[in-house]
């Protein structure tokens, strides 16, 4: 008994030695990650395409929400950042000061109702949304409403508003186009992750929201389009600012962000609100990756392996944004993100990946 | 009954060795248990200060105003922090939820323990522990998209229509001066589905297996020659089972404060079906919020400092009001034990 494991020592450990020792000489990088939970699930393809075709870089991502991968930027405990909210002036100062955003893929959200006796899709504005989530339009036979949709006939219901209630980009992104068109809003409530919603219910996650619509009749509530669309949830067409009713697909919102791309902020640090132009969706938001300026906090097999996934899911990564729902970025938008990548460095020096 | 004299196991034996060994070992044995009581101690203490330290800024930003409002506007540059609305929402699932649950947990022990036949004991009483292995979140998911479906157009319903026009005692006014009465207030609003009354229903199942466990234990506990003498001077089941009540008293009683403990906690089934506003209202049908639920919904995005610190005040205070009900739940029962 003894002599046998002897005997399996004096094989097996010599051998587990090699195995650690090679995989330690094929040094691969490791390199992490950690924020938004939306992008989640096209961030673990992503990985997992990447690991493929580059062996020695390990990819870690963990799915912590924006807010906690914004901290661990700021901390230096990762390597890069997923967030659907861009950074504020303060969390940028508290990062260092400098910092890249890079928009991966769009995210349209959608307004999804619940009026089983309604069989023509409705039509909705920046406005009445507003409205309705402010408590001033409750039922569905409004006036406001039934201008916007001649001929349906809206049943005499009130509206159950359904928001979310965890804190989350997607809100922050609704917040921000309901302050645009209310002026009431954006004094009354503001924009934020989370607000003090004057009305309605809050379900946890997309899950939780599509609960609360799709138990009551006349249930309304902003969902994430990738959610709504797997679901089969019907969504309404939302008219946008120059007045077309848009329906939210993957055309009109690549047409928002042609929109805007003229005008983008030099760190591009926006979402796409109420963009202007015939086909523009009005309420889509990007998520981020987001890196320090300067790498120099990591080592720089890091940094270079970091640039090379962003650079990978930036470009040939975004084939398969289809495929999961998500909106790749258009090639404008794809021209000015890659430049924004080309200005990471290393301890000042501009790596190759 | 006399107590068994209890010779110093240190000092016994007649073997040296031995002796010497058995020392050891006591005075590890007691060693280790002294420093697991500290740890535990030490780890209460650690998350208090943690938590205390977290919430500094938000103590000297708001103060007291935090338990007498009731606005949760984290919203940045109109900051407004109150938990009045989150603690009320605490309060009334919890009470629902003990209301419901210690009679239906007794009830069901007692049918395990002195009605049910043997081959029917096991499995019901199997059956019940059962429920305590399910996930909080799958709870939540089948109170979000089966329990609450069907108590919004079953349930509420038939409550609603019972009681919308019975006004037996005026309690106060709604915003725009219309009367409120008992019991009417108590549905006010229709049926929701997603309300303190699904919170508390879904943490009545939650805490049902504990309760329910414990009080078998308890029950089974019962002296056979209590049991005996009472049939012997002719008492019915019912008298008997009464009794048997009374005597395990004080461990039924421990066993609700454990319900009533995992019931504040809970977050993540609650969150699922209680509709998250941050509203107080006398209606059982009105959506609300708990403290612990408030904490999963919003932490991971708490994204300023003085939010972030306020989420910790909330954390300090479901801490304390535990601390607190789990001190007066042990007051109560050195009031009820036997002497």
């Amino acid at each position: 008994m003894f002599k046998a494991f002897h005997k399996f020592l004096m094989v097996a450990a010599p051998a587990a030695l090699l195995a650690i020792g090679t995989v330690g000489t094929s040094r691969a990088v490791e390199i992490s990650g950690a924020g938004s939970t939306f992008v989640a699930p096209i961030m673990y393809k992503w990985i997992k395409i990447f690991q493929k075709s580059h062996p020695n870089i390990k990819v870690d991502y963990e799915a912590i929400g924006s807010g906690g991968g914004i901290n661990g930027l700021i901390g230096k405990t990762i390597n890069f950042c997923g967030s659907d909210a861009y950074m504020s002036n303060a969390q940028i100062q508290q990062a260092g000061g400098a910092v890249l955003h890079m928009p991966e893929v769009a995210g349209p959200e959608v307004m999804s109702y619940n009026l089983p006796m309604v069989h023509k899709q409705l039509v909705m504005n920046g406005k009445l949304i507003a409205d309705i989530y402010l408590g001033e339009v409750t039922r569905w036979n409004d006036p406001a409403i039934k201008k916007l949709n001649p001929g349906v006939k809206l049943p005499d219901l009130p509206i159950l508003v359904a928001h979310r209630s965890d804190g989350s980009g997607t809100t922050f992104i609704f917040t921000g186009y309901l302050c645009k068109v209310s002026p009431t809003w954006k004094k009354q409530v503001g924009q934020s992750t989370s607000v003090n919603w004057p009305v309605g219910r809050g379900g946890k996650g997309n899950p939780g929201v599509a609960a609360l619509i799709e138990k009551t009749r006349g249930g309304l509530g902003y969902l994430e389009y990738a959610y709504a669309i797997t679901g089969h949830f019907p969504v309404a067409r939302l008219i946008n600012k120059d007045g077309y009713a848009i329906q939210p697909s993957m055309p009109s919102v690549i047409a928002a962000q042609k929109a805007v791309v003229e005008n983008l902020p030099a760190d591009l640090r926006l979402h796409i609100i109420n963009p202007s132009g015939k086909k523009a969706y009005p309420i889509s938001g990007f998520t981020y990756l987001i890196i320090d300026r300067d790498l120099g906090y990591m080592s720089k097999a890091k940094a270079k392996a970091t640039l090379e996934f962003i650079h990978w899911i930036l470009t040939k990564g975004q084939k398969y944004a289809k495929t999961m729902q998500y909106i790749r970025l258009g090639p404008a938008m794809q021209k000015k993100v890659l430049a924004q990548l080309a200005k990471a460095t290393w301890k000042g020096q501009h790596l190759s990946y | 009954m006399s107590e068994p004299t209890i010779r110093s196991p240190i000092a016994s034996g007649s073997n040296p060795w031995h002796r010497f060994f058995r020392g050891v070992l006591d005075r590890l044995t007691i060693g280790m248990s002294m420093g697991g009581v500290i740890m535990m101690f030490g780890i209460l203490l650690l998350i208090f200060a943690v938590l205390l330290n977290g919430a500094w800024m938000a103590i000297g930003h708001i103060g007291w105003k935090f338990f007498t409002t009731s606005t949760w506007n984290p919203v940045p540059g109109m900051d407004k922090y109150g938990v009045l609305a989150f603690a009320y929402g605490t309060a009334v699932t919890t009470l629902i939820a003990l209301l419901l649950a210690v009679p239906l947990s007794i009830g069901c022990a007692v049918f395990i323990t002195r009605i049910a036949p043997q081959w029917l004991a096991g499995p019901v009483s199997f059956l019940v522990e059962l429920l305590a292995a399910i996930p909080s979140v799958v709870y939540g998911l089948w109170g979000a998209f089966v329990m609450s479906p069907w108590l919004q157009t079953h349930f509420e319903m038939w409550m609603w229509k019972a009681l919308r026009n019975i006004k037996w005692i005026p309690v106060g006014h709604y915003p725009g001066h219309r009367t409120e009465y008992f019991p009417a207030n108590l549905v006010h609003g229709g049926p929701s589905g997603s309300d303190f009354l699904a919170g508390g229903l879904i943490l009545t199942i939650m805490i049902l297996p504990i309760i329910t466990a414990i009080t078998r234990d308890v029950l089974q506990q019962f002296p056979e020659e209590l049991e005996q003498g009472a049939y012997g001077l002719g008492a019915t089941w019912w008298q008997t089972t009464r009794l048997a009540l009374t005597y395990c008293r004080v461990g039924i009683f421990g066993a609700a404060v454990l319900g009533m403990a995992r019931a504040i906690g809970e977050t993540m089934a609650v969150v699922m079906v209680i509709g998250n506003t941050d509203r107080i209202s006398s209606s059982l049908f009105a959506g609300g919020q708990t403290m612990a639920g408030v904490f999963v919904n919003e932490f991971l995005e708490a994204d300023h400092p003085i939010y972030l610190s306020a989420m910790m005040y909330v954390a300090l205070t479901l801490l304390v009001s535990a601390l607190l009900t789990n001190l007066a739940a042990r007051v109560l029962l050195n009031r009820i034990a036997p002497a």
